[in-house]
């Protein structure tokens, strides 16, 4: 058992008002697992990902990695956990924007007391398995947003973490580039034995991992609890196009929206307006992305 | 660390104009205390070589009644003060710091004539060639007393070249007599200072300050020759060449001490040593205190230059939130991050040091060139200054880098 989250709660408190976010929220990750965790816009699951990525603590409720106890832990302790045991795959990539690629997936291993050579070598060799060491040396403006999050995921799995972490990691992306991230996740998944919990809003995206959870109102739910029932949000679910796992559905767009208010650290990215153009045309059913690279295939 | 400082430059470099301003307080307080600070060494460095520079680190030891230098001419023959004789002199000249020393009388405004000219002012000295050898001159004309002139009490005078142009403003003096109170003196040289000091001249203070006495010469006549004029038993003056400029306080001071051994006066009659060194402390103290106050006013600017730069820091935090929770997620300690923005605010406003100081420097020529002042650029005074201005960013870095260091890296993420 890699995560082992037993009772958490996690209240927030904003203007002396508590908002409850997590409520009663048990979870056991085997070692060597692929999870995807469902739910509307609000339901907790960024949240959720932030308790199991250290990230901070919860209002109650015990939490174990890899049998350890992380309650009690000091700031420096949960840092060194954080370095050595996690990797994290945002949305919005948070590359650090006047650093190379290879400088990006290099940071990690700084903070982990590696030699120079050595981060080095290790940072090519996660490159190479996204596939973008000949492109190690471009700025993260250089890259397109595929390329972005790939830098990101080379990033997390530099450290050789026990999990990875991913926050809506095709959210920002078009389907092409999203196909080949969650390629990459099911590589990492299977052939290096990595334990995933993937955060999506998107079906089919869910339907690529092993086992699918759902939050709703900050409750766990392991079988699909009917989540657009009442209109408690604007993502309503849609499940008509369940069967082509990968044509564009509306939903896609939603993320896209505001990522695009959230990029305050990365610049102009050109995905978004080839996504739009992509929608256009969507309803062609065109093999899409003329971002036109030897990865595209699928 | 080398990292830090690597991205600092990286960072300063991204936003040039926005740290360039910031910098801009630190830069201007930094260069205004360069500037005046290289003024006051280049006026402190020129009253010392103008008071002892003249001197070959001469120094006078002379009788004092209380603070003021003792006048035989008007005061008459001090009690209790015994005429020195070559025994004393062969003591003084034991001392470790003392290299050359001479025994002489002096008189103010001698009245001196050759035919209808006169001597205004001046000093005439009773002496041996000791006191030539003292004060570094050599005869350009004609000869140094013999010892034939001192034991045959030869009414024989050296003149300096000042009172020489004085009295032969057009005839070689050489073998001219002179009248002397009223008795005649055959001019046997012309002795010059030979080292070719000449005093800085600014003011009209400077000239008084260094050339007060110079207006119209030295002459100087056998010690023997000086109860032929005056009284007998007259005690003399002393002066003592030190081996260097530093020891000069010393061979004074025990100079002064060994002659006063001597000395049984109930008027507070004693010799003091009148330390040109001292004296030129004094004169720079003076030129130092004004400037002073200039620095404080400088070191306002470097305050509020300190407080433009945290300001600027806690700005760059908030901005930077996303970056820093990113790398908190990533597993960089607090410390990391501390280390980061302190390191970013230390070079930052080092930078700003260094700017200042080549600003400092410039501004100092400039002002030297206009004013015609000297200026004399102290390295170390520089090397401090950009310290302190790394000092001024540790110190005003500290608040936005706690504060970075405890941003909580969920806020981080979510930031928008
Ligand atoms: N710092 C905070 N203070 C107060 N409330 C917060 C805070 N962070 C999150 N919340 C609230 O917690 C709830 C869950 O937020 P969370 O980000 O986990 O949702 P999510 O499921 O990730 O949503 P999305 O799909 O839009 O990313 C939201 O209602 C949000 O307003
Ligand atoms: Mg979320």
């Amino acid at each position: 058992m890699i995560l082992q989250l037993e009772h958490i709660y996690k209240d927030y408190v904003q203007d002396k008002l508590v908002v409850p976010v997590l409520k009663d929220v048990s979870l056991d990750v085997e070692e060597g697992e692929y999870l995807a965790l469902m739910g509307p816009s609000g339901s907790g699951k960024t949240t959720l990902m932030i308790i199991i990525g250290f990230l901070d603590v919860p209002t109650s409720g015990s939490y174990f990695l890899a049998g350890q106890n992380v309650a009690g832990k000091n700031d420096r302790a949960l840092a060194k956990i954080r370095n050595s045991s996690i990797g994290f795959v945002f949305q919005s990539f948070n590359l650090l924007p006047r650093q190379s690629a290879l400088e990006n997936v290099m940071l990690p291993l700084l903070y982990g007391g590696v030699g120079a050579r050595e981060r080095r070598r290790r940072a090519e060799e996660a490159l190479e398995k996204v596939g973008l060491k000949e492109r190690m040396k471009f700025l993260p403006t250089q890259l397109s947003g595929g390329q972005k999050q790939r830098v990101a995921i080379a990033r997390a799995i530099v450290t050789r973490p026990k999990l990875l972490l991913a926050d809506e990691p095709t959210g920002a992306l078009d389907s092409t580039s999203g196909r080949q991230v969650m390629e990459l996740f099911a590589q990492l998944n299977e052939e290096d034995g990595m334990t995933i919990v993937m955060i999506t809003h998107d079906r089919n995206i869910a339907a690529q991992a092993k086992r699918v959870v759902f939050i709703r109102d900050g409750e766990l739910y392991f079988e699909d609890p009917v989540l657009y029932a009442p209109a408690s949000s604007y993502e309503a679910y849609d499940d008509s196009d369940e069967e082509d796992l990968y044509e564009d559905d509306p939903e896609e767009d939603d993320p896209n929206e505001y990522d695009s208010e959230d990029e305050d650290t990365e610049d102009y990215d050109p995905e978004v307006s080839e996504e739009d153009f992509d929608e256009e045309g969507a309803d062609a059913g065109l093999p899409d992305a003329p971002e036109g690279s030897e990865e595209a295939e699928i | 660390m080398f990292e830090n400082i690597g991205l600092s430059f990286q960072g300063i470099w991204a936003h040039k104009m926005r740290s360039f301003l910031t910098m801009l307080g630190i830069i201007i307080g930094i260069a205004a205390i360069i500037a005046i600070v290289s003024t006051i060494n280049g006026t402190n460095e020129q009253i010392k070589q103008n008071l002892i520079g003249s001197g070959n680190n001469a120094v006078e030891v002379s009788l004092f009644q209380d603070d003021w230098q003792y006048e035989m001419q008007y005061n008459g023959i001090p009690e209790g003060v015994p005429v020195l004789s070559e025994k004393d002199r062969e003591k003084i000249l034991g001392f470790d710091e003392v290299e050359a020393a001479a025994f002489y009388h002096r008189r103010n405004s001698p009245s001196v004539f050759r035919g209808s000219t006169s001597l205004n002012g001046g000093n005439l000295m009773g002496t041996d060639n000791n006191y030539l050898k003292v004060y570094g001159y050599t005869v350009r004309e004609g000869r140094s007393f013999s010892q034939e002139d001192l034991t045959g009490y030869k009414k024989v005078v050296l003149l300096d070249d000042q009172a020489a142009k004085t009295l032969f403003p057009s005839e070689n003096p050489l073998g001219k007599t002179l009248e002397i109170q009223g008795e005649p003196f055959v001019v046997i040289g012309v002795a010059v200072q030979s080292s070719s000091f000449q005093p800085v001249i600014n003011s009209i203070e400077d000239y008084y300050t260094y050339m007060g006495n110079e207006t119209s010469g030295n002459l100087y006549i056998p010690y023997t020759c000086w109860p032929i004029l005056f009284q007998y038993d007259e005690p003399q003056n002393v002066v003592v060449r030190a081996i260097s400029t530093d020891d000069m306080t010393q061979a004074g001071k025990k100079t002064a001490d060994y002659l006063n051994e001597q000395v049984k006066n109930s008027n507070n009659i004693k010799y003091k040593s009148s330390d040109l060194l001292e004296q030129a402390k004094n004169l720079q103290e003076l030129s130092s205190s004004t400037n002073q106050m200039l620095i404080w006013i400088a070191s306002i600017s470097l305050l509020v230059g300190g407080i433009g730069v945290m300001n600027i820091m806690l700005v760059s935090v908030t901005e930077r939130t996303r970056e820093i929770g990113l790398k908190k997620a990533l597993g960089a300690p607090k410390s990391r991050i501390l280390g980061q923005f302190l390191t970013e605010a230390a070079v930052l406003t080092s930078l700003g040091g260094l700017l200042g100081v080549l600003a400092g420097i410039g501004l100092a020529q400039l002002v030297s060139r206009m004013a015609e002042i000297p200026i004399a650029i102290s390295f170390p005074a520089a090397g401090i200054a950009v310290v302190f201005s790394m000092l001024i960013g540790i110190i005003f870095g500290i608040l936005p880098s706690v504060k970075a260091a405890n941003l909580n890296p969920i806020d981080a993420l979510r930031h928008e």
